[in-house]
């Protein structure tokens, strides 16, 4: 359905940014880019209360209008006031499995809009570079890591 | 000419958001602690973050003149080889530029300045920051988030012979022992930095073949505080060195009873279960250090030893504790200030600048800085809870972005 292009270091918009796609994909409605995000983002962070989303730029043309916007979204609860109970119950090994929300209301790193839709993607920016844990087996699930298949 | 590199203007948008994951992180945990009726924290935060961020943009300028980006990245070069120093804890090394961005999410938040004020300080900030980090870990990386967690600071072969020096917690008596040093110089390290995270640090885990090792520093007393006088006798640091039974941990993760071991940006260990570590800890060994890099020595304090230690400690404590009590709100606020500015004296004192850097007014407060407080202070605890946990950390409003800003109303200005 996405015809994704990679663009390479020198077609970047951004130098400093970690990875950049050109495409021109349409969306009717904000559910559907949404589900979109979680089919195509490689990149989150995974951290220890909650998954964040890396693709934070696209370039969108809507009604008649060109810009870029940021787009944040995550798998878990932000801002991240859990109490103690929710943490100690909280699993990140699993919430991993969850899709991603956009978070779209009163928030300075979403500012795309749902009144946006009908709208063309023609530009994705990933601004960081995913993780790279120094030891994977302490960081991530054991399926993840392979610890599910070692004898110990 | 030696200077420091900026950053486009552009890419503080990535560090700005890379900056609001790890402190969303960082926060949910810290949101679940207690809070220390005795010290106004929310004031001293408000305080001292606007400070740092509307003053100390011209130190970080005047130390890329003075030592170059080259000496930058050296900064923590002391980190390496070296423990129960400033420059190896990432409390210290990174709250120093840390504390500074905060102090632009508390004057947003607080509504005295708009995304768009003071930019040049912004990039000064992350450039810095992101210069010292290029020196700090041994992957390089800005953050410990980005290595799943793990804070690898010390060369290995140090940490190799920092692992033949450990002795066995076999006895049970000398566990209990060990346990109440471990927890007290730890508390004695917060109460010496207003009960910050500045006064102690972890970094690790360093793996050991069978068994991983952290590094714990406890800074009791900070000579340069007007308090040192309260904790005196107190050596400038106290360190332990732990091991822990890395194929238990492994187990443990495999079959799901240890859900996580991370060092966090501050430094601090969090654990899940939270008395997992004393669960896996094999064998310690503690250090003193009488004085900050570039100064001081760090002495092996026999374990045989430490009860002597613990007392001198517990009175400390007690004595710190009366201080607190007795001081006026208004100067625990002060006070509090200072331990958030001396974040950066690790930068000055790693290139033997302290003294330098405060004939320049390293320890000044600016008549901006106090305005600001003035406006904020009543409003302190409500938005610190929403800066601290990330919010209010916009990105620039830059050309071609649709951004949320004063046109919707949501930052509006009331200076």
């Amino acid at each position: 359905m996405t015809d994704i292009k990679q663009r390479k270091d020198d077609e970047k918009r951004y130098s400093w940014s970690h990875e950049e796609w050109t495409l021109s994909t349409n969306f009717e409605t904000a559910d559907e880019f949404e589900a979109w995000l979680n089919k195509e983002t490689k990149y989150f962070i995974r951290a220890n209360a909650g998954f964040y989303g890396q693709c934070v730029i696209v370039c969108i043309e809507s009604k008649g209008d060109e810009f870029l916007a940021y787009v944040d979204y995550y798998k878990g609860k932000y801002p991240p006031w859990y109490t103690a109970e929710e943490l100690a119950v909280l699993n990140i090994d699993e919430l991993r499995k969850e899709p991603a929300k956009i978070k779209w209301e009163n928030w300075e790193w979403t500012t795309l809009r749902k009144d946006d839709f009908p709208l063309r993607l023609k530009e994705v920016i990933f601004l960081y570079p995913p993780q790279e844990p120094v030891m994977p087996w302490l960081f991530l699930s054991p399926e993840e890591s392979g610890l599910d298949k070692m004898e110990v | 000419m030696k200077h420091l590199e900026l950053m486009p203007l552009e890419e503080t948008v990535k560090w700005a958001k890379h900056n609001s994951w790890y402190v969303a992180d960082l926060l949910a945990r810290r949101g679940t602690e207690g809070e220390n009726p005795l010290i106004p924290r929310p004031e001293y935060e408000m305080l001292s973050f606007q400070t740092t961020f509307l003053q100390h943009p011209s130190l970080y300028m005047w130390l890329g003149e003075k030592v170059g980006m080259e000496g930058i990245r050296a900064t923590c070069s002391s980190g390496h080889r070296e423990f129960g120093i400033k420059t190896i804890t990432p409390c210290n090394i990174q709250w120093g530029c840390g504390i500074a961005l905060f102090g632009r999410l508390f004057l947003i938040d607080g509504g005295l300045i708009g995304p768009n004020d003071y930019l040049d300080n912004l990039r000064i900030i992350y450039s810095f920051w992101r210069t010292v980090f290029e020196g700090y870990m041994r992957q390089k990386k800005p953050a410990v988030m980005d290595l799943g967690y793990t804070l690898q600071v010390l060369d290995q072969d140090v940490v190799e012979d920092l692992g033949t020096k450990v002795e066995p917690l076999i006895d049970p008596e000398l566990r209990a022992t060990v346990g109440r040093f471990n927890s007290l110089v730890q508390l004695m390290g917060f109460l010496d930095h207003y009960d910050n995270r500045l006064g102690l640090g972890d970094t690790g885990p360093y793996d050991l073949g069978d068994r991983l090792m952290l590094v714990r520093d406890c800074f009791v007393n900070e000579k340069a505080f007007p308090w040192t006088y309260v904790v005196g006798d107190l050596p400038f640091s106290y360190s332990l060195v732990l091991t822990y039974d890395k194929k238990k941990m492994m187990r443990d993760r495999k079959s799901g009873k240890l859900k996580m071991f991370s060092i966090y940006n501050t430094g601090t260990l969090f654990v899940d279960p939270p008395d997992y570590e004393e669960e896996a800890l094999l064998e310690v060994a503690v250090y003193m250090r009488d004085e900050d890099f570039p100064r001081g020595t760090s002495t092996r304090i026999p374990l045989s030893e430490l009860e002597t230690h613990i007392q001198k400690v517990e009175a400390a404590v007690e004595r710190m504790y009366s201080y607190l009590a007795m001081k006026p709100k208004f100067d625990k606020i002060l006070e509090g200030n200072w331990t958030y500015v001396g974040a950066s004296l690790p930068y000055v004192r790693a290139h033997d600048l302290e003294a330098e850097a405060a004939s320049m007014g390293f320890w000044d407060m600016h008549q901006t800085s106090m305005e600001y407080f003035l406006k904020g202070y009543s409003r302190a605890a409500e938005v610190q809870r929403a800066a601290t946990a990330g919010l209010g950390a916009p990105p620039p409003q830059l050309p071609g972005f649709r951004c949320r800003g004063t046109k919707l109303g949501r930052y509006e200005i009331n200076n």
